[in-house]
């Protein structure tokens, strides 16, 4: 009974701080040699929880503020997490509030129950989000750095030339046009072509094997290779 | 009572404006908005490292 008076005391202290605006203004370090506040007692704890409903910040304040100690408890459990600690308990002090603000006094559990599960979940499901990031790596990832300062990308390593799908169906309408300007020349015509750049066997001919084939000299095959070349490209032009 | 609860504007340590209500932790004070943005924020959401860096200031004077 009598705790339960010193706490509703305590209340009122708090609200005279509040008011006063000098609440804030102790500030302590996790893992300095100020200690937190003690933990609520039970009596402590079922005047704060019947007083919770009602909205009032002292009471709210009071019951996140006599927690702490359970922040830092569970925050050191995965301190080899490669987390650090000021993280850790800045992310169970997120799961703290979401379990003040979310407790269900008619649940029949006790909040400090309640809240440790919360701020253990809400570091775990850091933790698991950071390890998936970790996993993922981004086309952008920097691989390397060469001395002038240019970035060697992933995407520089897995990715294909701009040109690369377009260069083919280029090729492939190129051979159409030139099947098409080659249809319209001589006989003669189409056989140096063919022989000289080894359009039908895949193998380029001298002007001298040429020559030699088809019995004329090779400054006439030059000649007409030039000639024919020339025409060629007119008919090439007239076609794009 | 309810006088009582009416209080100066603090600086809050989450948006870091001047606002009335809010609950006070430790040695800093969060504003009504930002403890309600807190509650609903999931850890994948974008703004959750922001909030983890703003509540170190409950604890540290220089983060």
């Amino acid at each position: 009974m009598l705790k339960k008076w010193k706490i509703r005391i305590l209340i009122l202290w708090y609200k005279a701080l509040f008011l006063l605006g000098l609440k804030t203004e102790e500030v302590h370090y996790i893992g300095g040699s100020e200690t937190l506040p003690p933990p609520l007692s039970k009596e402590e704890e079922e005047v704060l929880l019947e007083k919770l409903p009602s909205g009032d910040v002292a009471v709210k304040s009071m019951l996140i503020e006599r927690n702490l100690r359970l922040v830092v408890y569970i925050a050191r459990k995965f301190d080899n997490t490669g987390v650090n600690i000021e993280d850790l308990v800045s992310i169970g002090s997120i799961g703290l509030i979401k379990a003040v603000n979310t407790f269900d006094i008619d649940k029949n559990i006790k909040l400090a129950t309640y809240a440790s599960r919360c701020i253990e979940n809400e570091i775990l499901m850091f933790l698991r989000r950071n390890n998936k990031i970790k996993t993922e790596v981004s086309f952008d990832e920097p691989l390397n750095i060469d001395w002038d300062g240019n970035e060697l990308l992933l995407s520089d390593i897995l990715g294909t030339e701009n040109d690369t799908i377009s260069r083919n169906i280029e090729d492939e309408v190129d051979k159409k046009l030139l099947k098409k300007a080659l249809s319209r020349l001589s006989d003669r015509e189409k056989v140096i072509m063919e022989l000289r750049f080894g359009l039908k066997d895949g193998h380029e001919k001298t002007q001298k094997d040429v020559a030699d084939i088809l019995g004329i000299s090779q400054s006439y095959i030059s000649r007409l290779e030039k000639r024919i070349i020339r025409r060629l490209r007119k008919e090439f032009n007239k076609m794009i | 009572m309810n006088n009582l609860n009416q209080h100066y504007q603090q600086f809050c340590v989450m948006c870091g404006e001047q606002k009335e209500n809010g609950i006070y932790i430790h040695s800093g004070f969060i504003c009504d908005q930002c403890e309600s943005e807190i509650v609903k924020t999931e850890v994948t959401d974008e703004k959750y490292n922001y909030i983890v860096q703003r509540l170190k200031k409950l604890w540290l004077k220089n983060a």
